[in-house]
């Protein structure tokens, strides 16, 4: 039996479709049969994420409205064999999709699949609900910014509401630079509020902008922190234990020099 | 003289995703649905029933383009029909 | 109309205090009573709190049957039934003084009072015509409204309204207070930001309190 994880957050753009992406793929790579489903209404970024884009004939409006068979709406990953996603629709319709369905849907996949992760829209309207429908647990990703933590709150909050026990908290784009100097919440700022367990710490990095624009989610890359990140996030997801890994960036002219001469915390 | 360029490059990220953008943005706009497809298969069917049997069973068309949007249809003829 | 003021109802620091008019019959008082509960009855719902009669003279059986009325037509959970009509004025400030010192913890009426036993996250709200005791933290974009004093046993973010019904004497107490802002009857005020982030996390027992127009804010020590 599968399990239905959704990523929310609130607030839009604190990544939780790269997140969706990134644990959706990380989950396939390690051998785990994975859809992937972006329940946004009306606007399609998961398939874009995953270099998909053109390979959508048919969405989730077409399933659910039966215009075609649900196999033929998932779209096969030739780079992740196991891994297929349904792309969201582009109607404005908020009405396309009701809890109700989404619920249907993840029952019939949680019995071939061994997860369903659930990009949830931002807001808390139509999609959200539709979003956390049939969902087994709850990944809130938020960044360490006021107005993200605040809607953070105010999701975990509804999702508690929902009956939704497992909520785990992803803290993307971390800056590690900034907390020290003051200019950033710490981590502990962030879970004092929202008091809820960390699932990962993501840190801010430029390789997440690259793999977006391949179309190449970072947790395949080697050399990608935050793809190390989302790697760990993974294996935690799977029930492993994995030590939160060190923040601070180890490459770099200064660094390198500091370490030459012993200066400061150069690792 | 370009000497790195004599070397063939992978072309950077930003340049992959304007590409990708580019065929994203034709295909939202031109706003293809399933229904379109079936209608387009069907208007070409009966223009093509005047100068062909057609094994319509093996019929193919569809929107494809990893180099710009395509329509690519692959029509097994069964035989020609005299005038 | 005669009827419309038959029943007046006013919040206290600790309960609800029905007012019935002196002039008018019970069965005007009855109506009018179950009339006003129909249409205010989120202000009644799920509460814990004490009633207290005053104005026309009423027989216990009457007093009684506005009680029935009250529980038909609310989730009202109450706590204490006082019967002030037919006193006095002096009577019944002697009556509520020697009930309820003014101004010191011992006062702390926990009969009437509401416990949430956990915080309050960005968007849930609780209202009360009592006193609130919150365990937990009240985050940003909560609120707490209450007719009495409130009580927090954690950080305040949020926004707290104590004394909501006009009530001065009310208080608010936490253990980490940065509000976004605080009420007290009809009195308000806000954290200068500065102030707000030296206090971030810092465990510092106080209390606020009304004194003329101001409210003040004074630590919880001996």
């Amino acid at each position: 039996m599968g399990e239905v994880i959704v990523v929310t957050s609130g607030k839009g753009g604190v990544g939780k479709t790269t997140t969706s992406a990134n644990i959706g793929c990380g989950l396939a790579i390690a051998g785990k049969n994975v859809v992937l489903i972006d329940a946004d209404i009306g606007l399609r970024n998961l398939d874009v994420v995953m270099g998909l884009e053109n390979r959508i004939v048919y969405d989730l409006v077409d399933v659910v409205e039966g215009k075609c068979r649900l196999k033929q709406a998932l779209i096969k990953d030739k780079r992740y064999p196991t891994m297929f996603l349904l792309a969201a629709a582009q109607t404005k319709d908020k009405s396309a999709v009701s809890p109700e369905q989404m619920m249907k849907l993840c029952e019939t996949l949680r019995e071939e699949y061994d997860y369903i992760i659930i990009d949830c829209p931002a807001g808390i309207e139509q999609g959200f609900k539709n979003a956390i429908a049939g969902a087994d647990r709850a990944v809130v990703v938020a960044t360490p910014e006021v107005s993200s933590v605040r809607d953070a709150d105010r999701i975990v909050g509804l999702l508690e509401a929902s009956e939704i026990k497992n909520i785990r908290l992803i803290l993307n784009r971390l800056r590690p630079d900034m907390i020290r100097r003051g200019e950033m919440m710490t981590i502990e700022d962030v879970t004092d509020i929202l008091a809820i367990d960390v699932l990962g710490l993501v840190p801010d990095d430029e390789s997440i902008v690259v793999s977006t624009n391949k179309g190449e989610p970072a947790v395949a890359d080697n050399n990608s922190r935050a793809g190390q990140a989302f790697r760990n996030i993974t294996q935690r997801i799977m029930g492993n234990e994995v030590p939160f890994m060190d923040l601070e960036e180890t490459g770099g002219l200064m660094n390198w020099l500091k370490k030459i001469f012993r200066i400061g915390n150069g690792k | 003289m370009d000497f790195f360029g004599l070397f063939k490059r992978q072309p950077k990220s930003g340049a992959i995703a304007k590409n990708r953008l580019q065929l994203v943005l034709i295909q939202d706009r031109m706003n293809t649905t399933p229904e379109l497809l079936e209608m387009l298969k069907s208007d070409i069917l009966k223009v093509l029933a005047n100068y062909v049997e057609i094994d319509e069973d093996s019929l193919d068309i569809d929107i494809n383009g990893s180099e710009g949007p395509a329509l690519v249809a692959n029509i097994p003829i069964k035989s020609w029909k005299t005038r | 109309m005669q009827k419309n003021n038959s029943v007046i109802f006013k919040g206290g620091k600790d309960g609800i205090i029905i007012i019935l008019a002196e002039d008018a019959n019970f069965n005007d008082i009855s109506e009018s009573l179950r009339e006003k509960i129909r249409s205010s009855s989120k202000f009644f719902a799920d509460a814990s709190t004490t009633i207290s009669f005053k104005g026309k003279k009423l027989a216990e059986k009457e007093v009684l049957s506005l009680i029935e009325i009250i529980n038909e037509e609310t989730n009202l959970s109450i706590s204490f039934i006082e019967d002030l009509t037919g006193d006095t004025d002096a009577e019944k400030e002697k009556k509520q003084d020697e009930r309820k010192p003014l101004g010191s913890f011992a006062s702390i009426p926990t009969d009437g009072a509401y416990f949430h036993r956990s915080g309050l996250r960005n968007g849930q709200a609780i209202s009360h015509n009592g006193s609130v005791v919150i365990l937990g933290d009240i985050n940003a974009g909560a609120e707490v409204v209450a007719a009495g004093n409130v009580v927090v046993f954690g950080a305040v973010r949020g926004l707290i309204h104590a004394g909501a019904s006009g009530d001065n004497n009310a208080f608010v107490c936490a253990l980490s207070m940065q509000p976004i802002q605080l009420r007290i009857a009809d009195k308000i005020t806000y954290f200068p930001k500065d102030m707000l982030k030296e206090n971030k996390n810092k465990i510092d027992p106080v209390y606020a309190f009304v004194k003329g127009e101001e409210i003040y804010i004074s630590p919880i020590t001996n």
